[in-house]
């Protein structure tokens, strides 16, 4: 009877055994299916955005050129990493970074997306966040400038983007339209380009040198155009060499001496037989040698003359303590040079008049347009030399505000068939301090000069991705209707409790 | 599964006729009404960047903290305290189409208060001026998508609340067993990402951003339905209540 008792207890402890391993078994393997199932999941997914305006989705072009993302797998992905935080020490901005991060957050999301659902097959892109306050190390990894927003990078090749790229604002610094997308596209093309684009300084008459540190160099010009993927060098068109071709902007950044005839020649034909892009800043005449800059006749058929003057603004709203120019006044009728997302002021040295030559020929396929003018309590002295004492203006001589001190030349690329004159871009500057080291960062200085590369390399216009107003919701409401709230929202709760009275008042009869 | 529309007709009935259920309806509907009178009055403070009705579905957690637990702390734990769950078992119905039968009436409770919450904004609509004029203080896609959000993690929810309850007796420790199981799951994902995991694998980053509740509701409530999250909530729903009913037959002597 013993042994019988101890063979049904065995019977019994193997099937408890028996059970709980099956029930383990059970739940081992349902952990496993629904961790399969949640992998396939999150490979394979749909957004919708339900929005009536679609507020939420990329554009077809966004899209498009996603697809043009290299996919081989040596290619590197595209990164696309959100640094802003809302953990800045400052509140305000804090909570402006915390809007702003929420909006590139959901934006970045559709970028994934659609990147993942490309009709020829997923492009390799990553998005991930780094909280530059709370990741030290990564921030540091990632080198990222102050106030970077969104860190676009694919190998070597980065894009920073700051909140000032993706927003334009009014004079009150309320934004008035979200850039996001089209930043991050134009970004997303700066990273995959296979060729980066070549601007060219020239050397030879005493231009600072793009790797001068000194107040007076241009390193800090070189370092913000390699910041967004150019790339430069400098040429000396004084020997025998031409305008490369792959030059596709060339630089002359503040000649000290005069340009000679074979060098105006060389850029005679690169802006007319090669539709070049040229960007002239000049020196005020301010010395002898300083009156003639070698390109008067260039100038003349391209509609534009610089005067031998010096511009002066006694004003205490034009001009700031060391007397250089402060100028508020930009292209009558907008010019994408000088449309600024957010009101800026630019900053100029002592300058000199650059404006349109009525007295060149005619032609309609040529259009000047003035970029940046000065006040009007401006005026421009003919023939002032530095030690002159005499800087008043004389009516019947002097140059009268408002003047331009910057101006843009182009051809329409619509040319008369058999004429070399077609399709080149010449922009020229009164002054070539404003883009030196200690001048560069100064009030819209480095927006101005980005503005004239873009527009000039045609990054302008490339992308058709309409901007977003930013999203603003108000109430206003008054004593009478904060009550009226109250009440009314009070009545729900108050009905279903007199429903619950009733049905326990039913049921205890 | 034929004994199925019976016990959940029977539970929804109890459900309709339970002093409790009205009072838990009655403090949640206040709750939101408190809420979405703040949201609005925040609005009038300052403009946001942001819909009122986005922002109020991104306050869904705490009342669901409360809710949840309330809705299903007695629906197991009371039975086995009572001796009843052994008779149920007793009967043809199987403990599965027991707890699909009680998860499914608390999630429909579940469900139902939280559309009657969408009075709140239509009240404010007509009876506000400014309601009136402009239309996005009922935005059709953030109200959608902010109820489909709350209707599909609502399921996980529910479900963890009919396990806390089948796990003890006591629905004491019921309810604070389902609160745990919510904040964890709930509140662990945001915490876990603002640590400052810098040499965190990235397959853990990947993990995190696919359960972090706050990251799908935002997309949820901005109107933008993306389907990983209802393969989420729904595949571990089915393993939670596959495993309550493993309880509830283990308790059982089953």
């Amino acid at each position: 009877m013993f042994a019988a008792t101890l063979k049904s207890l065995e019977e019994f402890r193997v099937a408890r055994w028996a059970k709980t391993g099956n029930r383990s078994a059970q739940i081992i393997l349902s952990l496993m299916l629904v961790a399969g199932l949640n992998l396939l999941a999150a490979r394979h997914y749909e957004r919708w955005d339900l929005t009536t305006t679609r507020r939420h989705s990329l554009s077809a072009e966004t899209r498009g050129y996603l697809g043009e993302i290299p996919r081989a797998p040596a290619d590197p992905p595209v990164e696309l990493i959100l640094t802003i935080s809302p953990s800045d020490p400052n509140p305000a901005k804090a909570q402006q970074n915390e809007a702003t991060q929420r909006e590139l957050r959901g934006l970045l999301r559709e970028y994934k997306y659609a990147a993942e659902t490309l009709p020829g097959g997923p492009a390799p892109v990553r998005v991930d966040e780094v909280d530059p306050y709370r990741q030290l190390r990564r921030a540091e990894e990632l080198n990222l400038p102050p106030d970077t927003a969104v860190s676009i990078r694919r190998g070597d090749r980065i894009r920073n983007l700051q909140v000032t790229d993706l927003y334009a604002v009014d004079a009150e610094g309320q934004p008035t339209a979200f850039y996001g997308e089209r930043a991050i596209t134009s970004a997303i093309l700066d990273v995959i380009e296979d060729k980066k684009q070549k601007i060219y300084f020239t050397t030879g008459h005493g231009e600072p040198e793009l790797r001068s540190v000194q107040s007076s160099g241009m390193s800090e010009l070189a370092q913000v155009l390699r910041e967004r993927n150019f790339e430069t060098a400098q040429i000396d068109l004084t020997t025998g060499t031409d305008v490369p071709a792959d030059a596709d902007l060339l630089v002359i950044a503040g000649p000290l001496s005069q340009l000679q005839p074979i060098e105006a020649e060389k850029l005679r034909r690169y802006l007319n037989e090669r539709r070049g892009r040229v960007a002239l800043f000049l020196r005020p005449p301010i010395r002898t040698q300083m009156v003639f800059h070698g390109l008067e006749n260039l100038l003349f058929e391209w509609g534009l003359m610089t005067d031998d003057a010096l511009v002066f603004d006694m004003a205490a709203t034009s001009a700031d303590l060391n007397d250089a120019l402060i100028l508020k006044n930009f292209a009558a009728g907008g010019h994408p040079v000088t449309n600024f997302r957010y009101p800026l002021n630019v900053r100029f040295g002592f300058s000199r008049p650059v404006q349109e030559d009525i007295g060149a020929p005619p032609d309609a396929r040529r259009r000047v347009t003035s970029l940046v003018l000065t006040n009007e309590t401006a005026w421009g002295k003919r023939g002032y030399r530095i030690g002159d004492t005499e800087s008043k203006i004389i009516p019947e001589v002097d140059l009268k505000g408002p003047i331009s001190v910057a101006a843009i030349s182009e051809f329409s690329p619509q040319g008369a068939v058999g004429l070399p004159q077609s399709g080149g871009k010449l922009v020229v500057f009164g002054d070539a301090t404003f883009i030196a080291n200690a001048n560069l960062g100064l009030l819209g200085n480095t927006q101005l000069l980005l503005n004239t590369v873009n527009y000039l390399l045609d990054r302008e216009g490339r992308l058709n991705i309409p901007p977003k107003p930013p999203f603003k919701f108000e109430l206003g409401m008054d004593r009478q209707q904060v009550f009226g709230l109250v009440w009314r929202f009070g009545m729900l709760p108050a009905l279903v409790a007199l429903l619950g009275g009733v049905v326990y008042f039913v049921r205890h009869r | 599964m034929r004994h199925f529309p019976t016990l959940l007709w029977h539970e929804l009935r109890m459900l309709a006729v339970s002093a409790s259920t009205y009072v838990a309806a009655v403090l949640f509907l206040l709750v939101m009404g408190m809420f979405y009178f703040f949201v609005l009055y925040l609005y009038d403070s300052e403009p946001q960047t942001e819909l009122p009705s986005t922002l109020y579905f991104k306050l869904f957690w705490m009342p669901v903290f409360f809710m949840v637990p309330l809705l299903t702390m007695k629906s197991i734990a009371e039975e086995r305290r009572q001796g009843t769950l052994e008779a149920l078992l007793a009967t043809p119905a199987s403990a599965f189409e027991v707890v699909l039968a009680k998860y499914f009436a608390a999630y429909l409770l579940y469900v139902f208060l939280w559309v009657l919450t969408l009075l709140y904004p239509l009240l404010a609509h007509f009876y506000l001026p400014l309601g009136r004029a402009d239309p996005r203080l009922l935005d059709p896609a953030s109200l959608a998508g902010g109820i489909l959000f709350v209707s599909v993690s609502g399921i996980l929810y529910v479900a963890l609340g009919i396990f806390a309850s089948s796990v003890s007796r006591s629905t004491l420790v019921a309810g604070m067993l389902a609160f745990s199981l919510l904040f964890v799951l709930i509140l662990s994902g945001g915490l876990l990402l603002r640590l400052p995991m810098q040499d965190a694998p990235w397959w853990a980053q990947a993990t995190l951003d696919y359960v972090q509740t706050f990251r799908q509701l935002e997309d949820f409530a901005r109107g933008v339905v993306d389907t990983r999250p209802f393969f989420l909530y729904a595949s571990n729903t089915l393993l939670v209540l596959g495993v309550t009913t493993l309880v509830v037959e283990a308790r059982s002597g089953a």
